[in-house]
């Protein structure tokens, strides 16, 4: 793992597969609270470094290792930071962004601030910057996460050792930062979402079909009609690591559909 | 040259060591420890892997014992398992294709 400066933070990058694929680097972006790369190098990430695409985690603001400031938890901060790190490791082709959860917003939000450096995005059990994304988000994540975090940092005594450290992490990032009281805003004001009609790249959008942010799926097929929906029956929001070959299958898939280096005539 | 489990064992031990620092577990550490009950935490695991792959080389490739595990049964590996992955690449007539 490298330590890459962007936006004025140290973000973790973790990266695998061929460096020099003409393609751009597919991007992976992990979800809120108590995640980071690791969700992604122990599932997907080694199920499409095959396919020969240059393949990059990171660990969002506040989270792993990436550092985490006091302060500037807004979404627009996540897609600062995102774009930033973009622009470093493939300043040249545009990049392919895969999101969990919440990840999947802020990869739609840098598709729709900057669509020449996006290539595709590939959401899974989430969907747009939306007030209904928020409120989901919210709901499904940070509340959950939360009162179980905490429980655990009371009594570490209670829980795996790894368990416990984490739990404290969390504790820190909700308790010593801005994190919650900036999502919130964000949540109030979410982006305009004319701006979404600025994506026009390829999109997927995988849902679990016992998940809650299928919700998520009219909006998602108003405002972006090229987007590919599919839905894993019996799925729930955690299909990334339920149904981890499935995921990697339909990814590959939509990643051969999309890539310019292999488009079928 | 075979390359024997129980050097591979001490030397991982080692690495494990540098990788949790502070955090670095009071228990003694077995090839039957699993990397949670040891107190690592996922992105721990890989940083651990990026520091075997630099020791040794591309001849044991950590993408593939990644995608041998999940998420899911992260819980479940053990020390013993990692060391027998790369005693295996080591050992094995063909080295594993790099990165």
């Amino acid at each position: 793992m490298t330590r890459i400066i962007a936006n004025g933070l140290g973000v973790n990058v973790a990266e695998i597969g061929a460096p020099d694929h003409p393609a751009g680097p597919v991007v992976l972006v992990h979800g809120l609270a108590g995640d980071s790369l690791a969700s992604w190098y122990f599932t997907l990430a080694p199920r499409i470094a095959p396919t020969g695409r240059r393949v990059v985690m990171y660990d969002l603001r506040g989270h792993g290792s990436t550092e985490t400031p006091s302060s500037g938890y807004r979404f627009d901060d996540f897609v600062t930071d995102l774009a930033e790190l973009t622009d470093q490791i493939s300043p040249d082709a545009p990049v392919t962004l895969i999101g969990n959860s919440f990840g999947a917003p802020i990869s739609f939000g840098l598709a729709a601030r900057r669509p020449d450096r996006v290539a595709g995005v590939a959401a899974l059990d989430s969907g747009l910057p939306t007030t209904e994304m928020f409120a989901l988000a919210g709901h499904l994540r940070l509340a959950d996460r939360k009162e179980r975090f905490l429980r655990a940092a009371e009594s570490p005594e209670s829980v795996p050792a790894n368990v416990a450290r984490r739990a404290r992490r969390i504790k820190r990032l909700l308790h010593e930062t801005t994190f919650e009281a900036d999502l919130r805003v964000s949540a109030e004001n979410p982006p305009d979402p004319r701006t979404f009609t600025a994506i026009t790249q390829p999109v997927l959008c995988v849902f679990g079909g016992e998940s809650e942010a299928r919700r998520l799926v009219p909006e998602t097929s108003r405002w972006l009609p090229q987007a590919r929906i599919v839905v894993i029956a019996g799925a729930r929001h955690s299909l990334l690591f339920t149904h981890t070959d499935r995921v990697a299958a339909e990814i590959s898939t939509w990643l051969a559909d999309t890539s310019p280096s292999s488009s079928r005539r | 040259m075979t390359v024997e489990p129980n050097d591979v064992l001490i030397e991982i031990t080692g690495m494990l060591r540098e990788t949790m620092g502070e955090f670095g577990p009071a228990a003694q550490i077995t090839s039957d420890s699993t990397f949670y009950g040891l107190g690592l935490e996922s992105l721990e695991i890989v940083a651990l892997g990026g520091r075997i792959q630099a020791h040794y080389g591309w001849s044991v490739n950590f993408v593939q014992f990644a995608a041998g595990v999940s998420v899911g049964n992260l819980e479940d590996v053990t020390l013993g398992q990692m060391v027998d992955f790369v005693v295996e690449s080591l050992n094995s007539p063909t080295p594993a294709a790099g990165s």
